[in-house]
């Protein structure tokens, strides 16, 4: 017997249609090859505005909460490359659902505008424990600034979730967010402490990278000093003296 | 095999070995011990297949202690604490070695100020994660290759790295075998005239799957397993149960937890083809992905060589045979560099070939004849064998040249930006599959051209609470 008698052939995809139809009761455990056309027709509305958004509102219909969640997670992996403003509404509470807020938070970390922004940043307000600290670093990997106020605030909670606000801080890398890292520092257990040095390091170079080189040098005083680690001195010293140079 | 490693392992020795260390090498004596005070104290963390590896080869390796093992599977955790303890045990002669610390959670690693470096051989999921932590809490580190699962991750990883002035060699350990750097300085040279095409074996990629639950083995830690990546049940195909594994990598079918065989197998390859052009700190600037008939994918550079991943043997409708190179040669661990005048051949079992003998001249070869025969006394029972626990042997060299660039502080020969580049020429691979189109990229921003969905699979989210 040859192996290709051996092997059964792949049984045949099924249409865009059917596959829409399937979705709707995909579950864990099913063959994701038949949500294939699907997929397809998502690469395929690239060049084409219109069917980009055509394709967009026809899959946030299934984002509802009578589809199961891989099924709304896989929505949202489509909209993660296709998806604009209009998707932000309907993907916005499913940040709160422990299981699919990793989905829609990668939704809203690429989809430009501020709505998006908006939506992680409401979502700061609401969220608890782990969920909120993934909405933090959504927030630091879209450097919203407008969420620095409640960052700040947060830096005097739970350690995990002070830690998470510091370094989100130190992504913002504006004045506002190095002045709440300066205040920060010396408070709070190890882990803390080492995320508001990591906050600092990185606040630095991103006031640096936009031409803010006082206020990084002010930043840098503190952490290049003999109680920092060599490698926490060494980071600063090398921003201080890329500055030095530029200046 | 350098001579040092030569003396240090010995061809009786490497015989001795047996097929069945093809996934776990001999933990050799260690020769020239360094004083407690000089060794480097490291870690390893995740101890499957690949760390159960590099583990064995850094017990048997002078410069270094081996203070702690990690992994998030609890048999794999005390087997591999066992195997330390045992080694150290047999070395001081005494029935017993307890110093070993074996922890599900790398952070608690991370914490000890008294470990030096840390070697990373996790699933790919983690990689960027663990490293850039590592580099924040002073380690040097060892990872795995591919050493991220995102272009976006490789950025941080590099910055990170340069901030904290930290060491970090890639796991793309073909950089330390004789017979590629070879090849690279021949090329380099001009001996096959000008750089035309590299033909890379390795092509597939991975996909969303959606498999059922099982239940996961006592005492593991299904979360942690996860990490940064999205939810998925357990299931005994990501993680086989109650052993080592029969695969290498076997989540990396799984999308979000790899690559599939463009990153696992195939960036070892184009590693070397970007080490080989000189390309460490940049990459392709285009990338036709495969189709169902031209299972081929084409990386294109800015300096004219057309890069080609495939599987298997050339395919002369596709591909330019080159004259004197037999067609139906079977790819696997083994390169072909095509100039305007001639081609070499360079693989992990060697030996070297080229179009011509004079390509060669002065080239220190592998010796094949004594060390390919079959020994009956020792049990090596075939050529293949052999050849492969040489190449597994050399795996101490990259090691080797790791812990020199810890001791000088200088940038070893898979560095963080070399690491991550050739890692990225995989993610690109990857990405022009997944959109099935032509990709331009831009290799100084690091942006595809005109193609915001390609840009939009730079970067992904993580499971909380992880962040890079």
């Amino acid at each position: 017997m040859t192996q290709a008698a051996q092997t059964p052939a792949p049984a045949p995809l099924p249409t865009l249609e059917q596959s829409f139809e399937l979705v709707k009761e995909f579950k864990v455990g099913t063959d994701s090859t038949v949500l294939i056309p699907i997929e397809r027709a998502v690469m395929e509305v690239h060049g084409n505005e219109t069917a980009r958004a055509a394709l967009e509102k026809r899959l946030v219909a299934y984002l509802g909460s009578s589809y199961s969640s891989v099924t709304r997670a896989f929505v949202c992996r489509q909209l993660v490359l296709i998806g604009s403003a209009a998707s932000v509404p309907a993907v916005a509470p499913l940040i709160l659902d422990d299981e699919l807020s990793v989905h829609a938070r990668n939704v809203l970390e690429h989809i430009p505008g501020p709505e998006s922004d908006k939506a992680l940043r409401d979502a700061l307000g609401q969220a608890k424990g782990r969920t909120r600290i993934g909405v933090i670093n959504s927030v630091a990997a879209r450097r919203d600034a407008a969420s620095t106020p409640v960052l700040i605030k947060i830096l005097g909670e739970d350690p995990q979730s002070a830690a998470a606000a510091a370094k989100a801080l130190g992504e913002m890398g504006t004045s506002e967010a190095a002045k709440a890292l300066v205040a920060a520092r010396g408070k709070g257990p190890a882990p803390v402490q080492q995320a508001v040095v990591d906050g600092t390091l990185i606040c630095a170079d991103r006031l640096v990278a936009t031409g803010q080189r006082s206020q990084a040098i002010t930043l840098l005083e503190g952490v290049t000093d003999a109680s920092q680690p060599e490698h926490v001195r060494v980071a600063a010293k090398r921003t201080l003296s890329a500055v030095t140079r530029k200046s | 095999m350098s001579r040092l490693l030569q003396r240090r392992i010995g061809r009786r020795t490497i015989l001795k070995q047996g097929a069945g260390l093809l996934v776990a090498p001999l933990i050799l004596p260690r020769i020239g011990l360094k004083a407690a005070s000089d060794r480097i104290n490291v870690a390893s963390i995740g101890v499957g297949i690949m760390g159960n590896g590099n583990m064995r080869r850094m017990l048997s390796n002078p410069d270094l202690q081996l203070v702690a093992v990690c992994d998030v599977d609890e048999w794999r955790l005390n087997d591999a604490r066992d195997t330390v303890e045992t080694a150290y045990a047999a070395e001081m002669k005494r029935g017993n070695y307890k110093g070993v610390a074996a922890t599900k959670d790398f952070r608690e690693i991370l914490a000890r100020p008294d470990i030096d470096a840390v070697l990373i051989a996790t699933g790919d999921r983690w990689h960027a994660v663990i490293s850039t932590m590592a580099a924040k809490a002073g380690k040097d580190v060892y990872c795995e290759k591919p050493v991220s699962l995102t272009i976006h991750e490789s950025r941080v990883m590099v910055e990170t790295f340069r901030r904290h002035n930290r060491i970090f060699q890639g796991g793309f350990q073909q950089r330390s075998v004789d017979d590629f750097a070879a090849a690279r300085r021949l090329i380099q040279n001009g001996r096959i005239g000008k750089l035309k095409n590299i033909y890379c074996n390795w092509y597939g990629t991975s996909q969303i799957l959606n498999l059922p639950p099982e239940t996961p083995p006592p005492g593991m830690d299904w979360d942690m397993w996860l990490g940064p990546a999205p939810y998925h049940p357990f299931n005994s195909r990501y993680h086989p149960i109650g052993q080592r594994g029969s695969r290498t990598v076997p989540w990396d079918i799984q999308r979000d937890f790899a690559g599939g065989s463009i990153t696992s197998n195939g960036s070892h390859h184009l590693d070397i083809a970007q080490w080989v052009m000189g390309m460490d700190d940049s990459g392709p600037v285009e990338i036709v992905p495969g189709t169902p008939e031209r299972r081929i994918i084409d990386y294109k550079y800015a300096n004219g060589v057309l890069v080609q991943s495939f599987q298997g043997q050339l395919n002369p409708k596709f591909q330019e045979i080159p004259a004197g190179f037999d067609p139906v040669t079977r790819f696997q661990w083994q390169i072909l560099f095509v100039g305007d005048r001639g081609w070499i051949v360079a693989g992990r079992e060697g030996p070297l070939k080229a179009s011509r003998p004079e390509i060669l001249a002065d080239v220190l070869l592998t010796p094949p004849e004594p060390l390919a025969k079959p020994d009956a006394k020792t049990g090596a029972t075939s050529p293949q064998d052999l050849a492969e626990q040489i190449y597994r042997a050399r795996g101490y060299a990259h090691h080797d040249n790791w812990i020199q660039a810890i001791r000088l502080r200088s940038q070893p020969v898979s560095n963080v930006e070399a690491a991550t580049r050739s890692t990225n020429v995989a993610h690109l691979g990857n990405i022009a599959t997944w959109t099935g189109r032509t990709q331009k990229w831009d290799p100084i921003k690091e942006e595809f051209i005109g193609d915001d969905m390609a840009n939009r699979m730079r970067q992904r989210a993580m499971r909380a609470p992880w962040t890079i």
